[in-house]
């Protein structure tokens, strides 16, 4: 790896941007963070992420919202995968949506410890194993 | 005299045969039955005519008509031979051909024999004194004898026949059985045995009219598809002939006794039978002579006459038909007035007390209708009331005061049900006898006819109201179910939203505890220990978190399963592979066969999330150094996933409890340390299998171990 790499952080709750900011620049990443979905788009539009870690539920412009502007105007400037990282519950509507709008994989973050939070990450952005079938996350 | 009445027979004969020919032909010209009956009733015909004209020779002579004559009753026996074989059901294709064989042979023959040869007929000449003969060859009685046998065979046939069929066709052969031997009775007598012992052959034109009888019966037989009892029409017939004989015999042998006794006249023999068969005319014409002339001067003197049963058909029939209360009062109204000539009728009906006037006849004038006081008063005697009878008095002044005729109680046993109230007729005239006694008849059904439409009125509108009474309910219902289907909805949201909100903070929490776990930093082993505790907790909450969340879903039937065919082994070796940390450190074995590899139609996600569960539940009842097995399996058109282990198994009371929410077990071991469980596990993965179409079941022996056994549909 020459350079590190950017990842993008869409997430209100605080501890949580503070925690994942912490495991990941320990694990060698460059971590952006934005509040809700109209920061999350403002910092898109500049580009260069190599990864997008995207909250659903937020004010303002929650995550459904931002994916759907996404989709409509998409961001000249290029980025990576978005990866949907939630607290909801695979059943619900919300994500069932989310799902059908471009992203790549979702995450539940009460499920996974910083190792495999790393792992998972690590995984989005080389995937240098031979494709393992696409598990969801685990259970909702 | 007699002669001209001979020849009328014949020749009148001879067309009603023609006549029946035609008719059955023309009813089905396709089947055998009707066409050789056509083709007999057309010898028949050619039979009479020929006797006519050997009577009356107008054209060629005598000699030849007789052997036309002779040449149809040999035609007729051939036919009569082939009708046993068609009539009433076939007989099988070689004995009708044979039939015809036999047929064409004699008739052929008789032809040549009779043109050709002078063996059968020689001559006819005129006797004085018997009138007409023929002279008969030396082959003739032969040919009778021919032609018996062969009728005979045909009389077989029938007979045969008779006893095989049923139903409508035994009744068919009942009719033919009379004509047959009536005909063979009066074919026989003036043709054979008169001519054989007698030497006369003048009664020969008696067979030329009695041929009828065979072929009369025969049509009717075959035209008629419903047939009365033959018992009847025999005995009507001998009946009947009966009366002509003693009508005839008493006007004959009165005219004689008169003419000897009185007149001193001789009466000719032909007079007398002419005389007789007048007389015999007149006595059967006389009933439908009279009844035409009935009808005619009634016309002129019973212009207004109706007919009692007409017009109480007539009634009955409306009452019989209408049910609903207007029409069935408007129609008899209707027929009343159309027959009887009224002006104006009314009709009121009684609803609990209250007297209703329903229905009038058109051209009503103002004072006809009555007041409640009125009815009432005139409703005392129960009876029927009819002006000009009524004694002067009160009653009598409401009549007249209202132009009122006829006043018609309608009572059903007790109770009254209406009132009839007829004005006069338009006529002027007064009601009769006969008007009255219709009324009186009719009364008493139309009481029960408005009854009955009553009735079915109020049934109506009860039917109208239960309609609507159900049309809400369901309205209730459609709006009680849609505010639960909402109620599920919200119940739904909160739990999504409420585990989300627990969730957050849990996932913090968990974090920062892995990292201090995993510090660099060597943490004092008092202090790793509790929080390595704290952690473990976090966990158990997420997962609870988890496993509610599950449990809400599957209670409110959210959970949304999709099925995809997969293989079995990458799953089971993936879940070898995650769980293979928790084994080791309790030193146990996950083994895991891969001999068979099969494919099943399941959720994925699902499946993984049972066998995790099975196989997590098996590692924590399995003490150090156990041993876990993971197997698959065939079992009917399911595949089976077995977990197995060497735990410390379930007690069999314990079993009912096993698979339901917070059915924990209560090992009363002490040496095993408590072992940690939402208790949701085994309850979520049995819900789970079944929503997929498959089903969980276990099999364990206490302190060996326990078997979970996954059933699933195959692919």
């Amino acid at each position: 790896m020459d350079k590190k790499q950017k990842i993008l952080l869409i997430d209100d709750d605080t501890d949580i941007q503070k925690l994942y900011k912490l495991i990941l620049t320990d694990a060698g990443f460059i971590v952006d963070i934005a509040s809700d979905g109209a920061g999350g788009l403002t910092k898109i539009q500049s580009g260069g992420y190599d990864l997008v870690l995207l909250d659903l539920m937020m004010p303002n412009v929650d995550g459904l919202q931002f994916l759907n502007t996404i989709k409509n105007n998409p961001p000249r400037a290029k980025n990576g995968p978005i990866v949907i990282l939630t607290n909801m519950s695979l059943g619900s509507n919300i994500v069932r949506q989310a799902m059908g709008l471009g992203i790549e994989s979702f995450l539940v973050k009460a499920d996974l410890s910083p190792g495999q939070l790393v792992e998972k990450v690590k995984n989005f952005l080389n995937p240098t194993e031979s494709k393992e079938e696409k598990t969801t996350g685990k259970k909702d | 005299m007699l002669t001209v009445l001979k020849a009328g027979a014949v020749l009148f004969v001879a067309f009603l045969n023609l006549f029946l020919g035609i008719a059955v032909l023309l009813r089905n010209t396709k089947k055998p039955v009707n066409r050789i009956f056509a083709v007999l009733a057309f010898v028949f015909f050619v039979w009479s005519s020929s006797l006519f004209f050997y009577e009356f020779p107008l054209i060629i002579n005598s000699l030849f008509w007789i052997k036309i004559t002779y040449t149809m009753v040999a035609s007729y026996i051939s036919l009569v031979l082939l009708f046993s074989f068609v009539f009433p059901i076939f007989s099988s294709r070689r004995l009708r051909l044979l039939g015809i064989v036999t047929g064409v042979a004699y008739v052929t023959s008789s032809i040549w024999l009779i043109f050709f040869t002078k063996f059968w007929v020689v001559d006819v000449v005129v006797d004085a004194m018997r009138g007409k003969q023929t002279i008969l060859g030396p082959l003739y009685n032969l040919w009778i004898g021919l032609a018996w046998l062969i009728t005979f065979w045909a009389v077989i046939n029938f007979f045969l026949k008779s006893r095989l069929v049923t139903g409508t066709q035994r009744i068919q052969m009942h009719y033919f059985w009379i004509g047959f031997v009536l005909f063979g009775i009066f074919v026989n007598i003036p043709d054979v045995i008169i001519p054989a012992i007698w030497n006369d052959t003048r009664y020969f034109f008696i067979s030329a009219i009695t041929n009828l009888f065979f072929s009369a019966t025969m049509a009717y037989t075959i035209l008629k598809h419903r047939f009365m009892d033959v018992r009847l029409v025999v005995a009507r017939s001998i009946a009947y002939f009966l009366l002509i004989i003693t009508l005839g015999f008493i006007y004959a042998a009165g005219l004689f006794l008169i003419s000897s006794l009185f007149t001193k006249e001789v009466t000719t023999t032909s007079d007398l039978i002419a005389s007789t068969a007048l007389a015999l005319l007149i006595a059967f014409t006389f009933q439908p002579v009279r009844t035409f002339w009935e009808k005619a001067t009634n016309k002129i003197f019973y212009k207004n006459h109706y007919d009692t049963g007409e017009i109480l058909y007539a009634l009955t029939q409306t009452m019989a038909s209408s049910l609903e209360l207007s029409a069935l009062i408007q129609n008899a109204l209707a027929i009343l007035r159309e027959h009887l000539h009224i002006s104006q009728a009314v009709v009121y009906v009684l609803d609990e007390g209250k007297i209703y006037l329903r229905e009038s006849s058109p051209k009503k004038s103002s004072n006809f209708h009555l007041e409640k006081q009125d009815l009432e008063k005139l409703h005392k005697e129960y009876k029927l009331l009819v002006f000009e009878e009524l004694a002067e008095d009160n009653i009598k002044e409401i009549f007249r005061q209202h132009q009122i005729a006829i006043f018609l109680p309608l009572y059903v046993k007790q109770q009254t049900v209406g009132f009839l109230v007829l004005g006069e007729k338009s006529s002027g005239n007064i009601y009769y006898e006969q008007d009255l006694m219709v009324l009186q008849i009719f009364a008493p059904e139309f009481a029960i006819a408005l009854q009955n439409a009553q009735s079915y009125e109020e049934i109506k509108d009860f039917n109208k109201t239960l309609q609507e009474e159900i049309k809400k309910a369901t309205l209730d219902l459609q709006q009680a179910n849609t505010k639960l289907k909402e109620l599920d909805q919200l119940k739904d949201e909160f739990i999504s939203i409420a585990s989300h909100e627990l969730r957050s903070p849990a996932s913090v929490a968990k974090n920062y505890l892995w990292m201090v776990l995993n510090d660099k930093n060597k943490l004092p082993t008092e202090t790793a220990s509790q929080l390595e505790h704290s952690y473990g907790a976090v966990e158990r909450l997420i997962t609870l978190i988890n496993d509610m969340l599950d449990v809400s879903r599957i209670e409110t039937g959210q959970i949304k399963i999709n099925p995809t065919s997969f293989n079995l082994n990458q799953l089971v070796l993936k879940i070898k592979d995650e769980m293979s940390l928790k084994a080791q450190t309790k030193q146990i074995e996950i083994a895991v066969s891969s001999k068979n590899n099969y494919t099943v139609k399941a959720d994925r996600d699902r499946v993984f999330q049972i066998l995790t569960n099975l196989v997590d539940n098996a590692i924590k009842f399995t003490s150090k150094g156990g041993k876990v097995n993971i197997n698959t399996q065939k079992m009917k058109e399911k595949i089976a996933i077995l977990v197995s282990d060497t735990g410390i198994g379930i007690k069999d009371k314990d079993m009912p409890r096993l698979f339901t929410k917070f059915g924990r077990l209560n090992t009363s071991l002490s040496s095993v340390p408590e072992i940690p469980g939402t208790g949701l596990g085994l309850y979520i993965s049995k819900k789970l299998t079944e929503l997929m179409g498959g089903s969980l079941r276990v099999t364990s022996v206490f302190g060996k171990g326990s078997v979970f056994i996954v059933l699933l549909p195959g692919s």
